[in-house]
């Protein structure tokens, strides 16, 4: 997409910071560093939480402001007015933020509004052919999700969502045991004239364990049997909630020394044990 | 109405309030590069198709946890795309980069 109507292809993104990024395209291809997309009074734009990279902890605004954490971004003309608006995500909710300059002079509005209480805004794309605009979007659980626009050309409207594949088509057929969240892009993957899903999503693998020996399955009981020792004890605390924060504030309590065990033993005895190892794959599906 | 009635037509009005699923999707297939599977690793990834070096040809641009795109070159067809390895996209001549923390 052309953010800044020079004729030159720009790349948006947002990440984990909560911040929007562009990185503007040169004549040639390439593009300039990511910088921070800000609104017209020069404020970076946000959904009210985000990283500060100088204390290294995440900051959220008053509640009010708060919406969540930027973390897919997306320009597109939702008023039809010939320039690009943008479109920004947390894990729940859909922000709009209005372009109120022009396409080659963007200038942002200083407010965020709320478009749809869904999981990211993935694609604007008229996807059921009736010359309306129309959004995909994933699912925070997996699956892929179509949202009708039965409004019109500028002021768009959305009804319910019909889902256009489930959370449990993303599992892996060979080991796969679960599909987490799901993001995507409409394109004709195959050339064949119809909008397909490309699709990223979080594939939960089940780690396979390798043959232990017989001193390693020894091993492994011993750990097993103190983790369960340290377990009933830590119940014992949780049934005294006045004791266990008590206990929790001393570095040399009991608890906190048995908390500190318990997490040295797991760190062994976790090879011992099969669970789920995450993968980002990508997936396309056809459309028929 | 018997039982059974009154159970069919509260199924169908649960049915008719709830997400309705389409039907006109193929079957999900994993995107390779070369015999690899493509994976990002940890977390999920967002992708998108674009003809990004101007062949004519749709690439695969994947996004990073690290915040890096890697960019896909489709060596097959437009109607067969293959991918074999990638490169990073670059910005001011270094991994083009979205800071993450």
């Amino acid at each position: 997409m052309d953010l800044n109507g020079d004729g030159n292809i720009d790349l948006l993104s947002a990440g984990y910071s909560g911040f929007n990024y562009v990185l503007y395209g040169n004549n040639d291809g390439s593009f300039n560093e990511a910088i921070i997309i800000k609104d017209k009074s020069g404020a970076d734009i946000t959904l009210g939480r985000f990283y500060n990279f100088k204390t290294r902890k995440y900051i959220t605004l008053g509640k009010e402001e708060n919406e969540g954490r930027s973390n897919f971004v997306k320009a597109h003309d939702w008023d039809n007015d010939g320039d690009f608006d943008l479109i920004i995500s947390a894990d729940s909710v859909v922000k709009l933020r209005i372009n109120e300059g022009t396409k080659k002079n963007p200038e942002f509005s200083t407010r965020n509004i709320e478009i749809l209480p869904v999981h990211y805004a993935d694609a604007m794309i008229d996807w059921d052919g009736d010359g309306l605009w129309d959004i995909l979007c994933g699912s925070k659980k997996g699956g892929v999700y179509f949202y009708k626009n039965t409004g019109k050309l500028g002021s768009p409207s959305f009804g319910k969502a019909e889902c256009l594949l489930k959370s449990s088509e993303f599992i892996n057929k060979n080991f796969g045991i679960g599909s987490g969240i799901t993001q995507l892009a409409v394109a004709d993957y195959n050339n064949d004239g119809k909008l397909d899903l490309i699709i990223g999503n979080q594939n939960m693998v089940d780690k396979p364990l390798p043959e232990f020996s017989a001193d390693q399955i020894k091993r492994r009981d011993i750990l097993k049997t103190r983790l369960d020792e340290i377990k009933k004890m830590f119940a014992v605390y949780r049934s005294d909630r006045e004791k266990m924060k008590e206990a929790r504030n001393n570095k040399n309590s009991e608890y906190s020394k048995l908390r500190k065990e318990s997490a040295e033993i797991y760190k062994e005895y976790r090879k011992f044990i099969p669970g789920p190892k995450m993968h980002g794959n990508i997936w396309v599906s056809l459309r028929k | 109405m018997n039982r059974i009635n009154i159970i069919v037509i509260l199924i169908l009005m649960l049915c008719i309030n709830s997400i309705t699923i389409s039907q006109n999707m193929g079957d999900p297939f994993l995107v390779k590069s070369g015999v690899d599977v493509i994976d990002c690793q940890t977390l999920n990834s967002a992708a998108l198709c674009a003809d990004y070096d101007g062949d004519g040809l749709q690439d695969l641009i994947v996004g990073t946890i690290r915040g890096n795109f890697k960019f896909y070159k489709n060596i097959g067809t437009a109607s067969v795309p293959v991918y074999d390895g990638f490169t990073l996209i670059q910005a001011n001549g270094k991994d083009a980069l979205i800071k993450n923390w």
